[in-house]
């Protein structure tokens, strides 16, 4: 009697068959940890040995060439970097000089022409402020690409958690199916967000510029309180590590309703009381898609920073990244999407425009 | 090439079930006398999948499961931009007239059914390429309750058009043609209608695909030909590159033309709101006075969706990208044409 379409929520009694749906998934994919990456934690920090650099040093050989890892190399480089981030701090202390990066979501290639405009790494050091999968065609080789530098350099760059970085967002917005469609099962799809948990939320730099992938929280006043929450979880809905990474800077001043669904905007009241209070120069963040590729808010108490150059291949913007030297003086750099000869710029189906 | 225009309704299909699957659509306020929506539709698409190649099936189905809320939005906007506009125009006037619609370029849409079922004073052309119609009525007459709504049994039997899939009933007409043949298309339209009625024309990215020349051509003849009638479209407008360095119309049409062949060869000359509705004022060569009203759909969206209505949108998939959302609903217009 009931019509259905294939589509994985039949589309008729679509309440009673979200529900299920959303039980399912709770009982399957979402419960941490189930990956066992971080079964087998070490106690304290471990060093690196000529045999693990080895290792790295050929996984990054394969990814700086868009290749992806096998599954088993994935669990191997996901247990080694849980034994890094583990203990990092959930304010991560980031010294100068070092260079600050937005959203990359997926736009592998364009992440390749950010280490051609900044510097390679190790040479520069990079702080990244999230959302690594999801949107781009290639979130898996994007986010092995930069765990594996992370472990293989792990003072030389930093790597933040974002809001994509969370098990609920990555099934809306594609790094779960492109993780089904490259290695034809949810496992490494489970082991990267099971990492997820382990990035750090924020980062300090110099003591003097505070960068997380959203914004600020009503109910976080300092840094310190940052040091306070338990961030080795799955992103919460509401929150003050959910507004670290979802919340938004905004014209009004004070606290307002963000249209995302989640997180807050705040004004510039907000953030010049939180850089006073906390003695800070600036708060940097990304999450925002913003023309120029950065833009500055707050009176610049504030700067936004995206790294996706026409991002989801269609959206015409230019990327961003900040370089700050050792005496803190900040220069931005500005790129376009990497030309790669022969290769279409959208390669699948899924209409992206309205036809 | 007509092959490569044509399958751009599997685009418009996929996204209105996907808007509808996800709950965006039917909209409580617009579509409150539309009965049966979802049903509506998902009958249309059980059947059509059942006509189609395997490789078509499949490439729906997979762009219904990896849905973006932004598309979702995006169709949502376009459906109740134009639903709205329908409704306003027909509940002023079809009590004590006689009106008539045109779909031209309809594809898949299935709009007559509400219409046809909610005000009984209209008449309804549908208006595509032969292969697209004649898929079309029969996917509509395989489907025992599409059979019934049209009343498919009371059908005229067109001599013209003999053996043919194509459904002629009293209200309801399938009219083949290429919207390119200007003279032939008016040709037909005036068997059909009465081009004294008021008459209301639909196109809904139809246009865009059409050469500058045969889509004025289109807009000038039906105008003259048509005393009094309510144009509405809605197309893509690509923005203005050397004013605001706005790439988004040139990066559409080269991510088109490479991945599918699909040409846009007006979406870069009417780049703006005001180039856009040019196109229906600057018709000299009659004596009809017009009036034109055009926004952008991100305008739409800032000012005709109310807040009770923005939240229940909100409610239903987070939407992370509300700047992505801004840029592509500001390359899209709503226009309507009164004359
Ligand atoms: C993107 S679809 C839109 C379908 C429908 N209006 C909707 O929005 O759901 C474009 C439709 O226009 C039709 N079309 C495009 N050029 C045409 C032409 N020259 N003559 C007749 N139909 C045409 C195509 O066959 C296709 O069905
Ligand atoms: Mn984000």
């Amino acid at each position: 009697m009931s019509t259905e379409v294939d589509v994985d929520v039949p589309m008729q009694d679509a309440e009673q068959s979200d529900l299920d749906l959303e039980l399912e998934l709770e009982d399957e994919l979402m419960k941490p940890g189930s990956s066992g990456i971080a079964d087998h934690k070490s106690a304290e920090p471990v060093k690196l040995t000529t045999t693990s650099i080895g290792q790295l040093d050929a996984w990054i050989e394969k990814l700086v060439k868009c290749e992806v890892l096998s599954e088993d190399e994935v669990a191997r480089l996901c247990k080694m970097a849980v034994d890094v981030l583990q203990f990092e701090e959930n304010v991560q202390p980031v010294n100068v000089p070092v260079t600050i990066c937005g959203d990359v979501h997926g736009q592998f290639h364009d992440l390749i022409e950010l280490f051609k405009i900044g510097g390679p790494c190790p040479d520069t050091n990079y702080l990244f402020m999230g959302d690594y999968v999801d949107r781009g065609y290639y979130s898996v080789e994007t986010v092995s690409y930069l765990v594996a530098m992370k472990v293989r350099y792990p003072s030389r760059i930093t790597i933040l958690r974002g809001n994509h970085e969370s098990r609920q967002i990555t099934q809306v917005y594609g790094f779960y199916d492109e993780c089904l469609r490259k290695y034809g099962s949810a496992s490494v799809w489970k082991m990267f967000t099971d990492l997820f948990d382990y990035f750090p939320i924020t980062a300090l730099v110099d003591n003097q510029i505070f960068c997380l992938h959203g914004g600020l929280s009503p109910m976080i006043e300092t840094v310190d309180q940052v040091r306070d929450l338990n961030r080795i979880q799955e992103v919460p809905h509401e929150g003050p590590m959910c507004d670290l990474l979802w919340s938004d800077p905004d014209d009004r001043g004070g606290w307002g309703i963000s249209p995302r669904g989640a997180g807050f905007t705040f004004g510039q009241d907000i953030s010049e009381q939180f850089n006073h209070t906390n003695n800070l120069s600036l708060i940097a963040r990304a999450h925002q898609l913003v023309m120029e590729g950065f833009s500055w808010s707050h009176q610049q108490n504030v700067i936004t920073i995206f790294s996706a150059p026409n991002y989801c291949y269609r959206c015409g913007n230019q990327a961003a990244i900040m370089e700050v030297d050792e005496n803190h003086n900040r220069q931005l750099l500005q790129y376009d999407p990497s030309i790669r000869p022969g290769e279409p710029t959208v390669t699948r189906k899924t209409p992206d425009y309205f036809l | 090439m007509e092959k490569i225009v044509q399958n751009t309704d599997h685009d418009a299909l996929t996204c209105k079930l996907s808007a509808i699957s996800t709950r965006y659509i039917p909209c409580p306020l617009v579509h409150k006398d539309y009965f049966n929506y979802n049903d509506i539709y998902l009958s249309y698409y059980q059947t059509l999948k059942t006509l189609l190649s395997r490789r078509d099936q499949g490439s729906i189905n997979r762009a219904l499961r990896n849905s973006y809320p932004v598309m979702n939005y995006g169709t949502y906007l376009r459906t109740v931009s134009i639903d709205s506009l329908l409704n306003s125009y027909l509940d002023e006037r079809v009590s004590n007239e006689y009106i008539q619609v045109v779909n031209l370029g309809c594809g898949s849409d299935l709009r007559f059914v509400h219409l046809l079922n909610n005000f009984k004073n209209i008449k309804y052309i549908d208006v595509d390429f032969k292969d697209a119609l004649e898929l079309k009525g029969k996917v509509l007459r395989t489907n025992l309750k599409f059979k019934q709504a049209l009343k498919l049994d009371t059908e005229i039997m067109d001599k013209t058009e003999n053996g043919s899939q194509l459904i002629h009933t009293e209200n309801y007409v399938m009219m083949e043609g290429d919207l390119k043949d200007t003279s032939d298309i008016i040709t037909k339209l005036s068997r059909y209608t009465d081009t004294n009625a008021k008459t209301v024309f639909i196109t809904e990215c139809a246009l865009c695909y059409l050469p500058d020349i045969a889509a004025q051509r289109l807009i000038d003849k039906i105008i003259d030909t048509f005393d009094s009638g309510y144009w509405i479209s809605y197309d893509p407008i690509g923005g203005n590159q050397e004013k605001d360095k706005d790439r988004f119309g040139k990066i559409m049409q080269d991510n088109l033309k490479s991945s599918r062949d699909l040409e846009l060869p007006t979406l870069l000359k009417y780049f703006s709101e005001d180039l856009y509705s040019s196109r229906f004022t600057q018709h000299t060569n009659s004596s009809k006075k017009i009036t034109v009203n055009i926004k952008n759909l991100w305008e739409f969206y800032l000012q005709s969706i109310n807040d009770n209505e923005k939240k229940r949108l909100q409610k239903l998939q987070f939407l992370d990208e509300i700047e992505e959302l801004k840029i592509m609903q500001s390359h899209y217009i709503i226009l309507n044409a009164q004359w």
